[in-house]
């Protein structure tokens, strides 16, 4: 799983991208705003642990929950940047040193994640 | 893949026993019985102990058409959300092979398009990316699917 986002100085994502997959193109952002990035905001690539990537996975997909308007069970869907969203920030406070040999756009940063 | 030239022939306990001769009959039917096995395991493709039908140590399996589903190809899934609104995000699909997108928007009075394009220039092979218009609202999710290999 590969994510990359856009926070703020706090660390609130604003935009999540992942995939599956590593792209072919790993020293190009996976996403571009147009007009450059908001003030404040920075974009960078997330690094989880394995229990994380876990969490998140499990977390996401389809799911039967019991609505709270009619009591009844019902289907939703939750992805998984929808979750990274609503379950984590972007940890701001340090920074990772990318091991050797690792593609990424020229300043763009490696961030952490913590639980919001 | 033709008929075996030999027919096979079962040898029965008695042309074996001590008091059996080992004639014509039994020494053809030995013979015959190697060649059928031969041909039968494939006479023109390299011995091997497994055969893995690469087309050297066996025949290429050839599916017939139709016969391959989704649920036997190697598909990824990407997603991007943004609550970040009016403006254009640029999602690239990290693949050549995309299928189209769908696109989740969160807030009743939210609107967005989404857009697939190729765009480049030079010597290049250019992958599928999706342009995001979100123009107003809460949230906006863009979910596709990819082949991986």
């Amino acid at each position: 799983m590969y994510i990359e986002v856009l926070h703020d100085a706090q660390g609130n994502i604003a935009a999540c991208w992942c995939a599956d997959t590593l792209p072919q193109n790993a020293g190009a952002p996976f996403f571009i705003v147009n007009g450059g990035l908001p003030a404040g905001h920075e974009q960078a690539r997330l690094n989880i642990d394995t229990l994380t990537a876990m969490e998140i996975e499990a977390a996401s997909g389809h799911k039967a929950v019991v609505d709270p308007q009619t009591g009844q069970p019902k289907i939703v869907n939750i992805d998984r940047t929808q979750y990274i969203m609503q379950a984590f920030k972007a940890d701001v406070t340090r920074d990772i040193t990318l091991p050797a040999g690792v593609d990424l756009p020229v300043a763009m940063k490696v961030r952490g994640i913590i639980r919001q | 893949m033709p008929a075996p030239s030999k027919n096979w022939s079962d040898i029965v306990d008695s042309q074996i026993d001590a008091e059996s001769p080992i004639d014509t009959t039994i020494m053809t039917q030995i013979r015959d019985d190697l060649v059928f096995l031969k041909e039968w395991l494939g006479s023109s493709y390299t011995a091997a102990v497994d055969h893995n039908h690469d087309g050297i140590n066996s025949a290429n399996v050839v599916l017939a058409d139709s016969t391959v589903t989704i649920a036997k190809l190697r598909l990824g899934q990407g997603s991007y959300s943004t609550t970040l609104s009016q403006t254009d995000h640029y999602i690239s699909t990290g693949s050549a092979f995309v299928h189209l997108p769908r696109m989740i928007l969160v807030g009743q009075t939210s609107t967005a398009t989404l857009s697939a394009e190729l765009t480049g220039a030079g010597d290049s092979t250019f992958h599928t990316q999706f342009k995001l218009n979100f123009t107003t609202g809460g949230s906006c999710a863009v979910y596709w699917e990819y082949h991986s290999n």
